[in-house]
């Protein structure tokens, strides 16, 4: 049978055979316990009993937990609800219990370069007009946009040089390129800012986190980022800690003298900064092995480990003979023989009789037989 | 002091087999003493296995040399035989030219053999094979590199070449310092 909305069911109906059971205490018990059902919580603010918790604690446990439980899967049931492909769905009612915060206050926004500024000389922000006297026209025209108006360099036919200025400069050109390096500050400083955590951030009133960013911006802000990482520095550091070692003067601590309590800087110095370079560059779990280099970073040093052969024991003695042996019949070899010729100056036969008279059927070295 | 590896070997073996040829084998296995060839600072020794064994026991910096010296080994890893290995030479040489007693002086003082001072030489020598230089009292001098091929030399100018130098017995006593 199909449900319209809003339907209620009652869980005495759907199960009529819970509500018949052994369970006493589901019947009798008065169900005034407090329901937050968007939390899916039952309270129950009855004091303990406490003799029939030292009777049997997990019993009593037990039947007030399920007393609760069944509670809420009784108003769960009589919620309005909606057929849905998957079964019946609920919307659960709002919450009456108010929960304290899970996340920890956001930061507060710190102060941009020029808003410390402004507070520190008290400046206030004053809202411009949007018109401007338009001294051509002799009309208030707006400052910017359509119909401007034409008080600036830029749409005045002939600008006059000033005295202490270069008359071959074209003042138009000029004039553009102060308000590019004008704006191209502005975004590099709000990108700095930005950069430093300083200004607005993602949760302060006001700010829409998915403000579309203008080209200038995103080239500023790139221009930011790309500065830094910040470069690698060669060299060795001037503030290597120098490690002291106090020498006591002779004389008690009024006493000058060259070795008394001058520290001895050990660990500067070309020699031990590049030996410090060396034990650097294994310092990992696969002795620096994979690790990604610096343009310039000197090649870690591989030691080539040479085997040592044992000298003068009998079996190895006996290796050695056989193995110039081998040598020996490699230079004595008969002139036909070796690599370039196609013959083995070993008679593989004699290497290996139970297979003499063998020749491939095909493939490299192959006895062409006759048809 | 150590065995020579594959590479050294083979070139070792290959500069003596220019002088000496299939007779190389006698030096290496020999029927009376097992001998062996140990690499010593740059240097290449020619040693009784007894006598090795014994060498084991000094310390690198203690042992100068042991048995006979056959050669070094250059900066390139090329291989010089020395005079010192020149009574194995002698034995076994393939190729043989004997000098005039007047060219003698000339040879030991580190100069080549001319052809007016050619006494004799063993037929079927090819160009630039190693050859062992002997007095005419049969007595080994050096060694040295056949210039011309034996027929060549037959009709060649007194004043030819006939054998490059290359080892000398005069060297004892003109670079005595520089032999082990």
């Amino acid at each position: 049978m199909r449900a319209t909305a809003a339907t209620v069911v009652k869980a005495v109906d759907v199960a009529p055979g819970a509500y018949n059971g052994a369970n006493s205490a589901h019947k009798d018990k008065p169900d005034d316990l407090l329901y937050d059902l968007h939390h899916l919580a039952a309270v129950d603010s009855h004091p303990v009993d406490l003799e029939g918790f030292q009777s049997d604690p997990e019993k009593y446990l037990w039947e007030s937990a399920t007393f609760g439980v069944q509670g809420i899967v009784n108003r769960l049931f009589e919620l309005p609800y909606e057929q849905s492909n998957t079964g019946p769905v609920v919307t659960l009612p709002g919450a009456t219990t108010y929960l304290p915060r899970a996340k920890p206050l956001p930061e507060a926004r710190q102060a941009t370069r020029w808003e410390k500024f402004a507070k520190e000389k008290g400046i206030t922000k004053k809202k411009r007009s949007r018109t401007v006297w338009d001294e051509d026209a002799q009309e208030w025209r707006p400052r910017w946009g359509y119909k401007r108006a034409k008080n600036g360099v830029e749409d005045a036919a002939i600008v006059e040089v000033k005295p202490g200025e270069d008359p071959n400069v074209d003042p138009w050109t000029q004039a553009q390129e102060a308000k590019s390096a004008r704006v191209a500050k502005n975004l590099q400083q709000q990108a700095k800012n930005k950069g430093m955590g300083r200004g607005t951030s993602i949760l302060a009133p006001g700010t829409k986190p998915g403000k579309r960013v203008g080209k200038r911006e995103r080239e500023a802000m790139a221009a930011a980022t790309a500065a830094g990482p910040p470069a690698p520095v060669y060299g060795l550091p001037v503030d290597l800690p120098a490690t002291k070692k106090h020498v006591q003067a002779p004389g008690g601590p009024g006493a000058a003298s060259e070795e008394g309590g001058k520290a001895v800087p050990k660990k500067r110095g070309k020699v031990a900064g590049l030996k410090a370079l060396e034990v650097a560059q294994q310092s990992t779990a696969s002795l620096g092995k994979f690790d990604a280099k610096l343009a310039g970073e000197p090649e870690k040093k591989v030691k080539k480990v040479r085997k040592v052969a044992p000298v003068a024991d009998s079996k190895s003695l006996v290796e050695e003979s056989k193995r110039m042996n081998s040598v020996l019949s490699t230079v004595l070899r008969p002139k036909g023989t070796g690599p370039g010729t196609g013959k083995s100056h070993v008679n593989i036969d004699a290497l290996e009789p139970e297979r003499a008279g063998y020749s491939r059927k095909k493939g490299r070295g192959a006895v062409k037989r006759k048809k | 002091m150590r065995p020579l590896s594959e590479d050294e070997t083979r070139k070792v073996f290959e500069r003596l087999a220019k002088y000496v040829g299939g007779n190389l084998e006698q030096l290496v296995n020999r029927p009376d003493e097992r001998y062996c060839f140990r690499y010593m600072d740059q240097r290449v020794y020619y040693v009784s296995e007894r006598m090795m064994k014994i060498a084991t026991n000094f310390g690198r910096e203690h042992l100068l040399s042991i048995g006979t010296c056959v050669g070094r080994f250059t900066k390139s890893e090329k291989f010089h035989i020395y005079i010192t290995f020149l009574d194995y030479l002698a034995q076994y040489a393939s190729y043989k030219v004997w000098v005039k007693p007047q060219s003698e002086m000339g040879f030991l003082y580190g100069n080549n053999i001319i052809k007016s001072g050619l006494g004799r030489m063993t037929e079927g020598i090819p160009q630039y094979a190693g050859v062992v230089v002997y007095s005419m009292t049969d007595i080994p001098l050096g060694f040295g590199v056949a210039a011309q091929p034996t027929d060549v030399c037959k009709d060649l100018d007194p004043g030819a070449n006939v054998v490059l130098h290359q080892g000398d017995v005069g060297e004892y006593l003109r670079v005595e310092d520089e032999l082990s």
